[in-house]
């Protein structure tokens, strides 16, 4: 090899590290999927770069406000969905640069910021509204319950977990559900923060537990591939009831039609008896069968109309009842992969993709409505 | 199948998996699973860097020829590098031999890199992605997220300028370790002509400078990486061409900074090599040559 040979050579090996490692430093993005909310004649979409929430018409997709926190925003921001309650908007929002976290009231027509309250860390998951409380995790673990008159936490909490909360707090009779990263399902009194009962599963659950109409069994996924049934009232496992997927369970359960629906990264919608567990025929639905790629459905299922609704990871939006299947795409080819949870509302279903477009289809036919684009991703 | 799906397939997920096992098996310390999987790679390595040391040690070994012939083609720069190239193929050396190991090494770094990030993701889409790397054998680890990522208090997810505080140790670790490796490789196979040399010696402080740079971005555990890696090189490299290129702090100076390995009077090719100052200020160029003079006139005041 020549002089000239050897020096090119060389360059070339440090302009390729130089690329290279370059491109593994890159600086992060929000890991997250976007939020979307529907309610009082609105769309709330988490989306655009920056983000910021967007408030849409529900029935055109106008865009009316938006929101985002007062003050410079130069670093990387990450949010929870929004939750409505009394007449506030609600969203955790969290910067990587000045490490502000925290909750935000905001009006949910004007977009306008009424009030905040701090946390140690992002707040991930939607918090909940019940009876003039807020109730919230974050990514330290701790949950907190948010007085709205008062503006301030409630005394008795934070209640700290040992691991980051991903689900969205359970709040119905008098307590407060919350399922953790750190494998535990805890049951907590909703005036106190009190723990009152804690149940340690065999997998950690980014998914809000659901209770049945009854209001004595919770059902909640793991990442370890099975469906939970516990006792609301001690935390207690249902006996005899069992089932596993064959990948992670992320989404929270629906239940409908007398059975437990619940998606898994396994690409499938299984409909099981709440009794026990067992798999409805002809369940599971597979929609890798359908789309010939391997499907990840992390989106909770949705009803709608007697169907149950599944966005998959490869954006296929699909209409699923016991006898038929059908498609909901309205092009046809997924534009961009789906992980939020479709909302269904006044027979329509809205979906929000992985690149922030909002689409509105009708429930009948899934036919297109109206779909909103942020500025950026237009 | 994309180039990504091809990446994913034969780089990440078998990196991945293997440092989920290496998790399990040690007890759930992921910093455990990083060391051993560093050494797991070096062996399997080895059959590619061995020749590229040997190499190096036969480039010391030829140190007085090349210095010879440099001496008799010092006017014809062409058949100097004739001659040299001759001299390199008859000794066994391959002058660019260094650069293979570094070029296999690269998806390596990227590879674990990926890894760590996804293992230890702490955001919902990394999680997303992790699930789907998992080999279906190795299914008992979804039982086990969130990994525990932590090392003395650290985040190996995170990156040192994310961490802060004495993490700044980490980069300037990987740089130190990358540089006692770069001059002990270099002081044993410095020779050349001025400019492939003085490349060399740019080489010896701008790859350390620069892993060093990069690990200021990149996850603690990816300098864990390197500075065990490095270290192996170390200790591998002493075992082929001697120890001495460990004493750096004999002859500090700055051509030694910039290279001079070779340029030192306690390395590793100097002694090993008998005709050091000679050989190694010819493969330093015509400054380290000077150089080399000066210390020499000055030793002999000293007597």
């Amino acid at each position: 090899m020549t002089r000239r040979g050897r020096i090119i050579g060389a360059g070339l090996l440090l302009l390729l590290v130089v690329v290279m490692l370059s491109a593994c430093g890159a600086q992060p993005v929000a890991q997250n999927w976007p939020g979307l909310t529907v309610g009082g004649g609105r769309v709330y979409v988490i989306s655009g770069a920056p983000q910021q929430v967007y408030i849409l018409d529900d029935q055109t997709g106008d865009e009316l406000a938006t929101f985002v926190p007062s003050g410079e925003q130069a670093g990387l921001p990450y949010w929870s969905p929004v939750e409505l309650g009394g007449d506030l908007a609600f969203v955790g929002f969290a910067e990587s640069q000045s490490g502000t976290a925290g909750l935000y009231a905001f009006d949910p027509e004007t977009g306008q910021e009424m009030w905040n309250v701090p946390a140690d860390d992002l707040i991930l998951p939607a918090p909940t509204y019940a009876e003039g409380v807020v109730y919230f995790g974050d990514s330290t673990g701790k949950v907190y319950a948010v007085d709205v008159e008062g503006q301030r936490v409630k005394s008795g909490w934070p209640f700290q977990a040992e691991e980051a909360i991903w689900a969205s707090p359970l709040v119905t009779g008098g307590r407060v559900y919350v399922a953790s990263m750190d494998h535990s399902v805890y049951a907590l009194d909703a005036e106190s923060g009190q723990e009152l009962w804690r149940t340690e599963l065999g997998g950690a659950m980014a998914a809000k537990p659901v209770v049945d109409t009854s209001g004595q069994t919770l059902y909640v996924g793991s990442f370890n591939g099975r469906l939970y049934a516990l006792r609301a009232d001690s935390g207690e496992q249902v006996e005899g009831f069992d089932f596993k997927a064959e990948n992670w369970i992320w989404s929270e359960v629906l239940l409908a039609n007398d059975q437990i629906y619940v998606t898994s990264l396994d690409g499938r919608l299984y409909a099981l008896d709440p009794a026990n567990g067992n798999v409805v025929p002809p369940y599971p639905y597979d929609s890798s069968e359908v789309s010939g790629t391997n499907e990840q459905i992390r989106a909770s299922p949705a009803e709608a109309g007697g169907y149950i609704i599944v966005a998959a990871g490869s954006g296929r939006v699909i209409a699923v009842d016991n006898a038929q299947r059908q498609w909901y795409w309205p092009s046809g080819i997924p534009q961009s992969a789906v992980y939020t949870t479709p909302v269904v509302s006044n027979g329509w279903v809205y979906v929000v993709l992985m690149d922030g477009q909002v689409q509105a289809l009708d429930s009948e036919d899934g036919g297109l409505q109206w779909s909103f684009s942020p500025p950026e991703s237009q | 199948m994309g180039i990504t799906d091809i990446w994913t397939v034969l780089i990440l997920r078998p990196m991945l998996n293997a440092l989920l096992g290496l998790y399990t098996v040690l007890g759930g310390q992921f910093w455990l699973a990083i060391i051993f999987f560093t050494v797991i790679v070096r062996v399997i390595m080895t059959p590619l860097m061995l020749p590229q040391q040997r190499s190096a040690k036969k480039m010391q070994e030829v140190q007085p020829r090349l210095q010879e012939l440099q001496k008799k083609y010092a006017k014809d720069k062409e058949k100097l590098a004739q001659e040299q190239m001759k001299l390199y193929k008859e000794a066994g050396v391959n002058p660019m031999g260094g650069c293979l190991p570094m070029v296999i090494q690269f998806p390596i770094w990227i590879g674990l890199y990926q890894s760590i990030i996804q293992a230890l993701g702490h955001q919902p889409l990394q999680l997303l992605n992790l699930s789907q790397n998992i080999y279906p054998f190795m299914e008992s680890i979804s039982a086990q997220i969130p990994l525990n990522r932590y090392f003395l208090g650290m985040d190996l997810s995170l990156t040192p300028q994310q961490l802060g505080g004495l993490t700044y140790a980490l980069p300037v670790l990987v740089a130190f370790t990358s540089w006692l490796q770069t001059k002990m490789t270099t002081a044993t196979s410095s020779g050349g002509d001025g400019q492939a040399a003085s490349m060399n010696q740019s080489m010896t402080l701008m790859m350390p400078l620069m892993m060093g740079f990069f690990s200021l971005s990149f996850s603690t555990g990816l300098s864990f990486y390197f500075i065990v890696s490095n270290i192996i090189g170390l200790i591998t490299q002493g075992f082929i061409s001697g120890w001495e290129g460990l004493l750096f702090w004999k002859d500090m100076s700055l051509s030694s900074l910039f290279g001079g390995g070779g340029a030192s009077k306690g390395s590793a090719s100097q002694k090993a090599g008998n005709t050091s100052s000679q050989a190694t200020s010819a493969g330093s160029g015509k400054g380290s040559q000077s150089g080399s003079k000066k210390r020499k006139k000055k030793r002999r005041r000293k007597r």
